[in-house]
């Protein structure tokens, strides 16, 4: 489902207007991705937290040559789910 | 990180501001949009949200587990997992604003030393390889001689010298320096195994050229201090040092002095340098003998040597007493490493010290006889089997080529084989054959066959064969009929396709006919006939 089809639905469930939508949507994201960059998480209700995680490095070992390399760290952005949502959508 | 949380009351604040709308539409949408999110997810498996990234639903297979307590197998069930991944851009940004490093350098630090250690492993063990091997060198020096000391300082002489020997292998015999080392391998060598008699024949030329250089280098320098243990001991110490390295300087150092050696042979003509070829030969005897009991087992191997060496004066070099020339003192020659004590004596005889100088030389030579000939034989032998190989390789092909086209076809294949065309063999070579037959009845025959008229064989075939390039009518012949003779009907029955049957070209479909025994009775005189006229026709066809 692409974004377009989902500023419909919730323009149908919120009594909205879909601009109105896709503008709240935008700057929503805008907001959640400032958030992030800034270091902090992001709780969504119902859903769970948005958090940037960070990989550290690590070193891996080619099998064949056994040369070593480092894996570099890096960031993630990471979703975890609450719990309810989990089980909702264990089953389908 | 997840301290600092932006709750959800924050968002909904923030997004009211930003948006400029009330607080209530916010949280409005907001709920939509979770609780669409889900609907969504449910429904699609997968939303796309621009700015941010995709939400997925991923599907985990059920797998089989056991019960820990009881045992039992269960099955756990598959379930759906929510997993986000984050839009392309958003990655970026992250991982730009990340700072990764410091840790990163640590770990990095860590890794270079990890890798370190297999290198200096390496390197180590070489050093400790290289150090058991000097320890081992040395170990029979001490027990042998008591000079310990100057072992230590030949022994880096000795370490530079392999270096150099690889580096100088077809000038080697040329420089001083490696000469010592040779003699001394070759005494030990000498120890350990027999020479050959071909062998000796080098040898007795290598020592020809090494007595040159010696006498050169070092027996200048001898007169002058003729007590000086120096040089004498250097020699013998460096050998049992040396013993190490042989294997690998005898390898090369041997076949160059054979070469090498050739023309000098004049130069070195001189009296004691005779007696010393000979002597060599009988030392090598010896060689069976481990290195350790070198001393004492030389003796009584090299004794039974020594009548072949004629001369006497060749005795002498003996450490032990060099003053008498009998035979017994010859075995304690192959001990060199004793020599070194007693040199002020035996060396302050300036003869003496050539004889030894000739001898050790010889020995050296004798040394590598025992490389060369397991080296030669191996070499030999290999070559023998690669060249049998080849030829019986060869042999078979030719037997086969022959065997399928048979000489004419194979001439002829030299003659059109370039040609896209197949060749169908010539039919004179079959009429050969049948010509002798023939020549009996030939001039009743030939008056017949002009008068004769065949009748044309209705055929009826067998089969649809095409030809390809390495097909011939006569093999075809011979495969359906059992002989290359029947050849012509090939033709006969392929009149419209084949304008040249020794160029029928590649694709031609060849019709196959039956043949009846009237056709193939070549007893029959119509039929041999018949067949001659047809080979006829198509010789005429050939030579259009």
């Amino acid at each position: 489902m692409l974004t377009k089809d989902l500023i419909g639905l919730i323009a149908n469930a919120s009594g909205l207007t879909k601009k109105q939508v896709e503008h709240l949507l935008s700057t929503n994201n805008a907001i959640l991705r400032e958030t992030l960059m800034a270091g902090k998480s992001v709780q969504l209700q119902g859903l769970g937290t948005l958090e940037i995680k960070e990989r550290k490095e690590r070193v891996i070992v080619h099998p064949k040559t056994g040369e070593r390399n480092v894996v570099p760290s890096k960031s993630q952005l990471v979703f975890r789910p609450v719990n309810n949502m989990k089980d909702e959508l264990k089953k389908i | 990180m997840a301290e600092d949380k932006l709750s959800w009351s924050e968002l909904r604040h923030a997004l009211a501001q930003r948006a400029g709308v009330t607080e209530k539409v916010a949280n409005t949408f907001l709920n939509a949009l979770n609780a669409q999110l889900i609907e969504a997810l449910k429904q699609d498996k997968q939303v796309k949200i621009n700015g941010l990234g995709t939400f997925r639903l991923q599907a985990v297979a059920p797998r089989k587990s056991v019960n820990v307590t009881t045992g039992e197998a269960i099955t756990i069930e598959g379930y759906n997992k929510i997993s986000f991944s984050a839009e392309a851009g958003v990655k970026e940004m992250i991982e730009r604003t990340q700072s990764k490093s410091t840790a990163k350098s640590e770990v990095a630090a860590l890794v270079e030393t990890v890798t370190a250690d297999p290198l200096k492993k390496l390197s180590e063990q070489a050093d400790e390889i290289i150090d058991i091997l000097a320890d081992l060198g040395q170990a029979p020096n001490e027990e042998e001689k008591g000079q310990v000391d100057e072992a230590e300082t030949s022994e880096s002489k000795t370490k530079e010298e392999k270096q150099e020997v690889p580096q100088m292998e077809e000038s080697a015999a040329e420089e001083s320096q490696s000469e010592p080392i040779k003699e001394e391998v070759a005494e030990e060598q000498k120890q350990e195994e027999p020479i050959a008699e071909e062998e000796k024949e080098s040898i007795a030329e290598e020592k020809q050229e090494e007595p040159k250089e010696e006498e050169t280098a070092v027996v200048p320098e001898f007169p002058n201090n003729s007590e000086t243990e120096i040089e004498p001991i250097q020699e013998p110490e460096t050998p049992e040092e040396k013993i190490i390295i042989r294997p690998v300087i005898v390898k090369h150092v041997e076949p160059v002095i054979g070469r090498g050696v050739e023309p000098m042979p004049e130069k070195a003509a001189e009296p004691a340098e005779p007696i010393s070829l000979e002597t060599p030969a009988a030392t090598p005897t010896p060689a069976t003998q481990s290195f350790s009991s070198i001393s004492e087992t030389p003796i009584e191997q090299s004794a039974p040597t020594i009548p072949s060496t004629p001369s006497a004066p060749y005795v002498p070099s003996a450490p032990s007493a060099p003053t008498t020339q009998s035979t017994p003192s010859m075995p304690s020659m192959p001990s060199m490493p004793s020599m070194p004590s007693t040199s002020a004596t035996q060396y302050s005889q300036h003869t003496q010290y050539t004889q030894s100088t000739q001898y050790t030389t010889a020995s050296k030579p004798a040394a590598p006889k025992q490389d060369e000939p397991k080296k030669k034989e191996s070499h030999f032998f290999r070559n023998l089997l690669v060249w049998l190989l080849i030829l019986l390789l060869l042999a078979g092909a030719g037997y086969l080529l022959l065997r399928h086209y048979g000489m004419s076809g194979w001439i002829d294949s030299y003659i059109y084989g370039t040609q896209n065309a197949t060749i169908v063999q010539p039919a004179d070579t079959i009429v050969a054959a049948d010509t002798i037959a023939d020549s009996r009845d030939s001039i009743e025959s030939e008056l017949k066959e002009e008068e004769m008229q065949f009748e044309k064989i209705k055929y009826r075939y067998i089969k649809t064969e095409r030809m390809h390039r390495d097909s011939r009518l006569i093999w075809m012949s011979k495969r359906y009929y059992g002989d290359k003779a029947y050849w012509p009907y090939l033709y006969d029955a392929n009149r419209d396709r084949i304008i040249n049957p020794d160029q029928v070209e590649v694709g031609t479909p060849i019709r196959v006919p039956k043949l009846t025994r009237e056709l193939r009775d070549t007893t029959i005189e119509h039929t041999r006939l018949r067949l001659r006229a047809l080979r006829r026709e198509a010789e005429a066809a050939r030579n259009k």
